[in-house]
């Protein structure tokens, strides 16, 4: 089930007129969760079910067992483990290694083939994975206690606003809230409404009206030969995904906020951002401080000097690209990142940069140019491609206005213009105190007023609906 | 009577309450302000709900006598209601989608329209240059209408007037409604029940559809390939006893110019191909009637050249009756 679709509003619409009745009662509450995710993950496909439940089980009874066999902890930590990467690698990387292996023997001529693979990937495998997978690791290293409960459990596992594509939510920071029920306020149910209302107009206005634009030019059996025309197409795809991917977090926030739980900020402006380690800590930030946390720490970090911090910020940020997708591309995107991130910690030339005169909005435009065309290599359906689409990017002497002039021509430049707009305010607005030119008793009208246009503008202005970019992750 | 007080006393609690929540207040607004829009939106089509029409054309099944079949120039370009002003014993229908091709596909789908009690079965092939390419940038209209699920096609039909009521509107379509003033042009489209889009623009006469053209045929041009395949559906077709008519589907001047200099159709050829298929070349003047774009006939060109292929088709069909 698709935030964006009319069964998902059927859906939410029925969830929340019955979540009063059910939110007080301690257990009918957990099976009324379980119960509801279960049916917004098995709309797409019941027989996943099956594999979230058997990946859940797993780290339900690890969990217990760590807890209570602290001798064998490190064993069944081991075994949870293997079965969340197991599944995560059968679903996801099987075709990519195989079909890697098969290019490899092909280039060396020998004749051995593994047989392709063509699984499904179940959506939302990465998300929920992850988020299993912290767990046991949180129970292993004392800071979460494991609950008895497989339904709290479950519940915490497949709560249907996060499960699909996140924000990616700790067992220690969900669970106790998934205890509490107190009565939903005023302003819970107003700030609920701002996040799913800004979420919508994110997605179906701004990502999916830039899709349009963007698929068409990648769609192409040859890339269109104009610098200017991909240098549009690329800001476009840049503020697509933002706007894709923090739409859908916003919208899950905004539901959490209408059931009386907070999930994290997962995005914070980060086309804002004036160097690349402050990009990895406003882009995704679940994700990024999952990494951290689980990968990036454990491996070493920053405690065994540079050179190693430098290989092993090289392997998460691999690592991460290839979470993203099970491809060549996108591990390339990754080690694109890793460099910028290296050359940042060597040279600190963002600092360097912001002590020149205007240097504070030079380096937030440097660092959004080289994330731009690090996005070349995330948006492109092959390596092949994105070479291609990179050497038009560069090649300045071929300008071809006719293209430049379809893109600013249609609804997508109107939408793109805004979002840029959007992001430079924020950028000035940084720093400066907050002046509230109307009273708090305006605002209280003003506001509701804002919210309904900006609903009739998610109504009648959405563009064509598509898959959220995160869902195939 | 005090219970009666009490009563009057929660109802006022209750909607100050609600006026308070902010939540309330912005959904109730939201409301109104779609239902508003909805009632008042500049581009409201005509005639039948457009998911509706899109729905009900791709499920119809043996139902016609006479089909018309091409792209979105025999989309917008051939009413089947003034055809029968002429043609009054022939159910007719115009089976045309945008960026149509001859394709295998689309030729079952036309043949599997004709009744197969009717007593004359006739296929009427609207013939442009672009229907006989092999585009492979293209995915036409039909295909993607034919990808759709029945459960999709049902919920589009149900749900008709619902998705009409809140369709999408780009910002220029608002804003051109708000300021008709700003708007250089407005297309009025109306969706007949026997297939018919008809386009009605203002002012007409534009030429925006050249350049688009121009730079298709520059890629890819028409295919012999094609012009095989269509002819062996027409060899079939008549030894089965459809009769089948084609006819060059008018467009303006320049765009007639542009298709015989760079599309790399041969009118003569093709006419022998087809005839010797079994097909019956119906003449008309490709350039006698108005069109709005540079490609497409505005609305009452169309119908009149509705009238003048029903009379030519009729007049060669009484010739056969009588020999």
């Amino acid at each position: 089930m698709q935030f964006n679709s009319l069964v998902f509003i059927i859906f939410g619409a029925v969830f929340f007129a019955a979540w009063p009745v059910f939110r007080t009662r301690r257990n009918p509450r957990w099976m009324f969760l379980v119960t509801a995710s279960f049916i917004f993950y098995g709309w797409w496909d019941w027989r996943f079910l099956f594999l979230i439940l058997a990946s859940g089980l797993i780290d339900f009874f690890a969990g217990l067992g760590i807890e209570r066999l602290p001798r064998r902890k490190k064993l069944l930590l081991v075994l949870s483990i293997l079965g969340n990467v197991g599944s995560l690698f059968i679903f996801k990387y099987v075709g990519f290694v195989t079909g890697t292996f098969n290019s490899l023997m092909s280039l060396a001529g020998g004749d051995v083939r593994l047989p392709a693979a063509h699984l499904i990937l179940p959506v939302g495998i990465s998300f929920y994975t992850f988020q299993s997978m912290s767990y046991t690791i949180d129970i292993y290293r004392g800071r979460l206690h494991p609950t008895r409960n497989v339904f709290h459990f479950f519940a915490y596992l497949s709560l249907f606003p996060q499960l699909v594509a996140g924000p990616i939510v700790r067992a220690r920071d969900l669970l106790p809230q998934l205890e509490s029920a107190g009565p939903l306020t005023e302003q819970q149910r107003w700030d609920g409404l701002k996040l799913i209302v800004f979420g919508y107009f994110k997605k179906v206005v701004v990502a999916d009206t830039l899709a349009a634009s963007v698929n068409v030019a990648f769609a192409a059996s040859s890339p269109a030969d104009s610098a200017c025309y991909w240098w549009i197409v690329m800001i476009m795809f840049a503020f697509q995904i933002l706007c894709d991917f923090s739409g859908y977090s916003d919208i899950a926030r905004g539901l959490g906020k209408w059931m009386g739980y907070e999930f994290p900020l997962n995005f914070d402006h980060p086309y804002t951002a004036g160097s690349f380690r402050e990009f990895w800590q406003k882009w995704h930030i679940s994700l990024s401080t999952w990494f951290r946390d689980y990968v990036y720490i454990p491996l070493g970090g920053s405690r065994r000097g540079a050179g190693h911090a430098h290989a092993t910020m090289w392997a998460t940020m691999l690592i991460s690209g290839l979470w993203h997708g099970a491809a060549w591309h996108f591990v390339l995107w990754g080690a694109l990142h890793s460099l910028y991130l290296s050359a940042e910690r060597l040279t600190n030339w963002p600092a360097k940069l912001a002590k020149l005169p205007g240097g504070r909005h030079l380096a937030p435009l440097a660092v959004f140019i080289l994330t731009v065309m690090a996005w070349v290599f995330f948006r492109a359906q092959d390596f092949g491609q994105a070479c291609a689409v990179f050497a038009r990017m560069f090649n300045f002497l071929a300008f071809d206005s006719a293209l430049a002039h379809k893109l600013i021509d249609n609804n997508a430049i109107n939408v793109l213009l805004i979002m840029i707009g959007y992001e430079l305010v924020v950028h000035f607005g940084k720093n400066r105190p907050q002046a509230t030119p109307v009273s708090p008793k305006i605002m209280r009208v003003l506001e509701p007023v804002g919210i309904a246009v900006l609903i009739l503008v998610c109504v009648f202005m959405r563009a064509p609906s598509n898959t959220f970019i995160y869902f195939q992750f | 009577m005090i219970r009666h007080d009490a009563c009057r006393r929660n109802a006022r609690g209750f909607l100050a309450g609600a006026v308070k929540d902010r939540t309330f207040t912005a959904l109730v607004l939201a409301l109104v302000l779609i239902g508003i829009m909805g009632m008042l939106r500049p581009d409201k089509p005509r005639g039948v709900y457009p998911k509706r029409y899109w729905a009900r054309k791709i499920s119809w099944h043996q139902c016609a006598d006479a089909v018309l079949a091409g792209d979105s120039r025999v989309l917008g370009g051939v009413s089947p209601t003034e055809m029968r002003k002429t043609l009054a014993e022939w159910r007719i229908l115009n089976y045309g989608f945008a960026s149509n091709l001859y394709v295998p596909e689309y030729l079952e789908a036309l043949e599997s329209l004709l009744d197969p009690e009717s007593k004359s079965k006739a296929i009427l092939l609207a013939i442009t240059p672009h229907s006989l390419t092999e585009d492979p940038d293209v995915t036409g209209q039909f295909a993607e209408l034919k990808g759709r699920s029945r459960s999709q096609i049902y919920a589009d039909i149900c749900l008709a007037p619902l998705v009409s009521f809140v369709e999408y509107m780009s910002f220029q379509d608002a804003l051109h409604g708000l300021i008709p003033a700003l708007a250089k042009g407005r297309t009025q489209k109306e969706f007949h029940a026997d297939g018919w889009l008809a386009y009605q623009r203002q002012p007409p006469g534009e030429k925006r559809e050249l350049k688009k053209y121009y730079r298709g045929y520059q890629k890819v041009q028409v295919s012999a390939k094609m012009v095989e395949g269509l002819n062996r559906f027409v060899s079939r077709w008549t030894q089965t006893g459809i009769r089948v008519y084609a006819f060059l589907m008018p467009t303006c001047q320049e765009m007639f110019e542009l298709e015989q200099q760079y599309s790399g159709f041969d009118r003569r050829q093709f006419v022998e191909g087809f005839e010797k298929a079994g097909g019956i070349w119906v003449d008309v003047d490709p350039c006698a009637y108005e069109s709005f774009d540079g490609s497409h006939l505005q609305s009452y060109a169309a119908r009149q050249f509705s009238d003048d292929l029903a009379q030519r088709i009729g007049d060669l069909e009484r010739s056969r009756d009588s020999e």
